[in-house]
């Protein structure tokens, strides 16, 4: 059996027969170059091909992945309309008279080269991206379908290539068992950090991977260290397969994070889609604190059905089980439209005496969250049922965003109610409740929310944004935006405890739970629950075993005297500097 | 022309999300604006030419704008260089 050696890009076991694909595997050749006007034409329209190919990939990848990754997509689609990209390649054609492909060709090489003479590697790996969506480019200028990126579909296929791209690791279908071996690469391009998100084993940096696998060859893909064992015999299969099951079932470190005192803070993950589930276990998440169901609504035309949305919960309640997950109804609206919602529907379900869905000049202050939930009541319905059906699957609690008193909880509940009871389960437990503290009103108001319900969980971005009148989607406005300003923490403290004082829990959900710097102000508050994104909780997790919570008291109630962010950020740096 | 050298403080400099969000921030103005560092310049709308001047945390950086809402470019864009505006 011989083993390659080469970079863990992507953790994972993958086990299949070689794929091989060629670096420009057979594109189709080039026609005779017309005029410099017709070369510009299909230069056009081999652009403006490539930028719906970008926007689809982008869509799927949100459903998939999430936001972080498609974002990747969003700026290759910046990265296609630049000056110094698009903009070149036409003056390659309208002033240097170059066929368009070669014009692709010449100003990709110059502008990756430009980005490999960098001295950030992070930078450097851009290279990668532009040499992607050269290649896009050109498969269009030659009318070739992304079909090149079919390779590796087949079931149980381990895709062998010179290098790969973020394109081409979207393209793979993350059903199969599927896993990536490269000559090139680098651990922090796209590419990989997409093969991460999406749990695809990768391993880059295999020198001769290309001469040393024939296609067909049975290979194991080790993407945690960095191997490829080649015709791999009985025995190494079987403890690789084992191998595969325990990470799978297994998590990462879920210890505790206990202060030096014995407080101890449940780290939980923010999710955004079924995939990231096996992200939350793999960074010892010990509870889904919000997993936001966006990704069922958005990009589409019509609203997902009940067993859709049933099947995705279940997925996920299952993968996490019997780990706590929290699923927050639909925030649709705000920043994030569904476009079903805009139109007038002949369905009256989605029509109301105020019926259309509008954005309105404000969205953030608009039609959103439980609003529109409760506006739109047989979709809300519709989700209610699918979320019942799939409690049995594993832990599950409900939380409502966007609410601002208690007549929308107390309708939730009763919509809850008559749910559960249409549904006719004997094996339907009690489900917890919680609601989002994210409007200035819920927050004044925690003491009477945390009567209704279960735990309040504290969106401290949408908090921000509405405490400090600061647009979070505005650059113009960011320094006004301060999630550890005076007014936003005193806020939060009161709604913690009101929520202790209920004998509730309060979770923190907003970015700033990611914070390590912030984290002794929630544990001197009493938060039960910090959740953020999974990359963050190791650290997060070892600035709470260094804590001592009497001193993070002392620290908050000065904190909360505080009288700007400011004076707020400089106590905690002194904290961690001691 | 309006011009003003800040310290870039946010946290991960100019790169490709900063870069993109930068630059469609800079989008919203009607002045030309470039970004200069050292000897390189970029145009405040191609993030490309932005990431290209490799700008990280901790460097100097002028923005040059020029037209009719040229300091309210220089303000707004400066402002976001100080803080960390892809963050949130």
């Amino acid at each position: 059996m011989l083993v390659l050696k080469g970079t863990g890009a992507s953790a994972g076991i993958a086990a299949g027969r070689v794929v091989v694909r060629a670096a420009d595997a057979a594109l189709p050749a080039e026609p005779p170059p017309g005029d410099r006007q017709q070369e510009a034409a299909r230069f056009a329209a081999a652009l403006a091909e490539s930028r719906r190919q970008l926007t689809e990939i982008a869509q799927a990848v949100r459903r998939q992945a999430g936001e972080r990754e498609a974002r990747i997509f969003a700026a290759h689609l910046a990265m296609l309309d630049d000056p110094l990209l698009a903009g070149a390649i036409r003056a390659y054609i309208e002033r240097d008279g170059l066929a368009a492909g070669q014009a692709v060709e010449r100003a990709v090489a110059e502008l990756a080269a430009r980005f490999l003479a960098l001295p950030d590697a992070l930078l450097r790996a851009r290279a990668d991206d532009i040499r992607d969506l050269g290649a896009r480019l050109l498969r269009n200028l030659r009318g070739q379908a992304d079909a090149a990126h079919a390779a590796g579909r087949a079931a149980g296929a381990v895709l062998c290539a010179e290098d790969t791209t973020p394109s081409e690791i979207a393209s793979l279908d993350t059903e199969q068992e599927l896993g990536v071996v490269t000559e090139r690469g680098a651990v922090n391009s796209h590419a990989a950090i997409l093969a991460r998100a999406l749990g695809i084993p990768l391993v880059i940096g295999v020198s001769g991977a290309l001469s040393r696998l024939r296609a067909g060859a049975l290979v194991i893909v080790d993407g945690a260290n960095g191997e490829v064992l080649v015709e791999p015999d009985q025995e190494t299969l079987t403890r690789y397969a084992g191998r595969r099951r325990t990470r799978t079932a297994a998590a990462g470190d879920d210890s505790p994070a206990v202060t030096l005192d014995g407080f101890r803070v449940e780290l939980a993950a923010n999710i955004g889609s079924v995939k990231e589930a096996a992200a939350a276990l793999a960074a010892g998440a010990e509870a889904v604190g919000v997993l936001r169901t966006e990704f069922l609504f958005l990009d589409r035309t019509a609203p997902p059905s009940e067993e859709e949305q049933f099947q995705a919960y279940a997925a996920v309640l299952r993968a996490l089980a019997p780990r706590r997950v929290v699923i927050r109804t639909a925030d649709i609206g705000g920043d994030k439209e569904a476009a079903y919602l805009a139109l007038p529907s002949p369905q009256s379900e989605l029509r109301t005496p105020h019926s259309t869905f509008r954005t309105g000049e404000n969205p953030a202050l608009g039609l959103r969250g439980i609003r529109l939930s409760l506006r739109q009541e047989e979709m809300f319905r519709t989700q209610l049922r699918a979320l019942l059906r799939a409690a049995p699957f594993g832990n599950l609690a409900i939380l409502l965003p966007m609410v601002c008193d208690v007549s929308e909880v107390r309708r939730a509940r009763e919509l809850i109610a008559q749910v559960h009871a249409e549904l006719q389960r004997s094996d339907l437990g009690p489900i917890g409740l919680g609601v989002m503290v994210e409007t200035p009103a819920a927050a004044v108001l925690a003491a009477e929310l945390a009567e209704q319900a279960d735990f309040l969980s504290i969106g401290t971005n949408d908090l921000t944004q509405y405490v400090l009148a600061a647009d979070r989607t505005d650059p113009a406005v960011a320094e006004w935006y301060q999630p550890l300003h005076p007014a936003v923490l005193r806020l939060v403290a009161a709604t913690v405890e009101a929520a202790n004082r209920a004998g509730k829990w309060a979770a923190i959900c907003g970015e700033i739970a990611a914070d390590p710097l912030a984290a002794p102000l929630f544990v001197a508050m009493g938060v039960r629950e910090l959740s953020m994104t999974p990359a963050s909780i190791p650290a997060v997790k070892r600035a709470i075993r260094r804590l001592r919570k009497a001193d993070a008291e002392v620290l908050l109630s000065e904190a909360l005297k505080s009288k700007e962010a400011a004076e707020v950020v400089e106590l905690l740096s002194r904290l961690t500097a001691d | 022309m309006v011009s003003r050298t800040v310290t870039i403080l946010n946290r991960t400099g100019l790169h490709a999300r900063p870069a993109a969000i930068f630059a469609q921030a800079a989008g919203r103005f009607s002045a030309t604006i470039r970004v200069l560092k050292g000897s390189q310049q970029a145009d405040a709308r191609s993030v490309l030419a932005l990431m290209l001047l490799a700008a990280g945390q901790g460097m100097e950086v002028t923005i040059e704008a020029e037209g009719e809402d040229e300091e309210a470019a220089v303000t707004a864009l400066a402002a976001m260089l100080q803080s960390d505006f892809d963050q949130a």
